[in-house]
């Protein structure tokens, strides 16, 4: 039924055009390849703004419903991609306004007190600590542990910094459509995609240094 | 860039990895890495840490969660209704 379509690389979706068509004509296959592909990454976005997991996948769930039913209304003025996320915060806004948790995402804190490695430059900006070279810096990229653990490192970050590093770096969402979506300024953006990369290469570098 | 510190360079790498800054940006910082290998090699693993990040595999959703949503969908196919949705 649905087990030849399991995991989904990145890049093996067809176009915007393509799957919209073939969602519309009812064709399972593409449905399980889009759920395959964004169902995770929608999971993260959804808990910054409900109580638990279990409710991040209820509203993730409603969403998809939420998805197929607009679809019939999707212009293609946005990706599908973006358009998908805008249904999915709107949704789970509700359901946090619902559940008492009222603190809309652009409202919250920077998230952390100090940046990243500020402790690692001296009073005039220079390095303290210079960073440690990686051995075989293109692990990052290849050893298959360290690609499962990344996902952890992700988990691990303040909320809206997880939120907006897997709408930028994993789902590849253009800057301007994550401060859309999220309903927040471009400098808040920055700043926060800037502080959760400098944090997840700080991990990398906890798992990768040695001499290349 | 206000000033061409490392910690200056380190903040802004975010924006180099995107090949978002303007031009004035980008040659104070050229500047800066021709005399300083660290902030070199800070903006390489920033580089490689979005190239990871970028391919990182799609991770699929429970089983159950994902038979529910494609029993949901053929539903939506063959009577128009979507079930759940508050």
């Amino acid at each position: 039924m649905s087990d030849e379509t399991a995991p989904v690389a990145i890049g093996e979706l067809p176009d915007d055009a393509t799957l919209v068509a073939r969602l519309r004509a009812g064709d399972e296959p593409t449905f399980a390849a889009l759920v395959a592909r964004h169902h995770g990454p929608m999971v993260r976005v959804a808990r910054a703004y409900v109580k638990s997991d279990d409710v991040a996948q209820e509203v993730v769930q409603e969403a998809w419903m939420g998805i197929l039913k607009g679809l019939e209304k999707f212009e293609g003025r946005a990706s599908l991609k973006t358009w998908m996320y805008r249904i999915l915060t709107n949704r789970a806004k509700t359901r946090g306004k619902r559940e008492g948790r009222t603190t809309p995402f652009s409202a919250l804190g920077t998230d952390d007190a100090t940046p990243v490695d500020a402790d690692r430059f001296d009073t005039g900006g220079g390095w303290n600590s210079p960073p440690a070279a990686w051995a075989r810096p293109d692990r990052a990229r290849t050893d298959a542990d360290i690609r499962r653990r990344l996902q952890q490192a992700i988990d691990a970050l303040p909320e809206r910094q997880r939120v907006v590093i897997t709408l930028r770096d994993i789902e590849g969402l253009p800057s301007a459509d994550v401060c859309n979506v999220l309903d927040i300024t471009e400098t808040n953006q920055r700043v926060l995609l800037h502080r959760a990369r400098a944090r997840v290469r700080a991990w990398l570098s906890d798992h990768l240094e040695g001499p290349s | 860039m206000k000033k061409h510190c490392c910690r200056n360079i380190s903040e802004c790498a975010s924006d180099v990895v995107d090949g978002c800054l303007d031009e004035a940006d980008w040659a104070q910082l050229q500047e800066h890495l021709e005399r300083c290998p660290p902030c070199v090699r800070y903006v390489e693993q920033l580089g490689l840490t979005v190239a990871a990040l970028r391919d990182l595999e799609a991770e699929p959703p429970p089983a159950e969660v994902r038979d529910e949503l494609l029993s949901a969908f053929r539903t939506w196919r063959d009577t128009g209704v979507t079930p759940y949705q508050s």
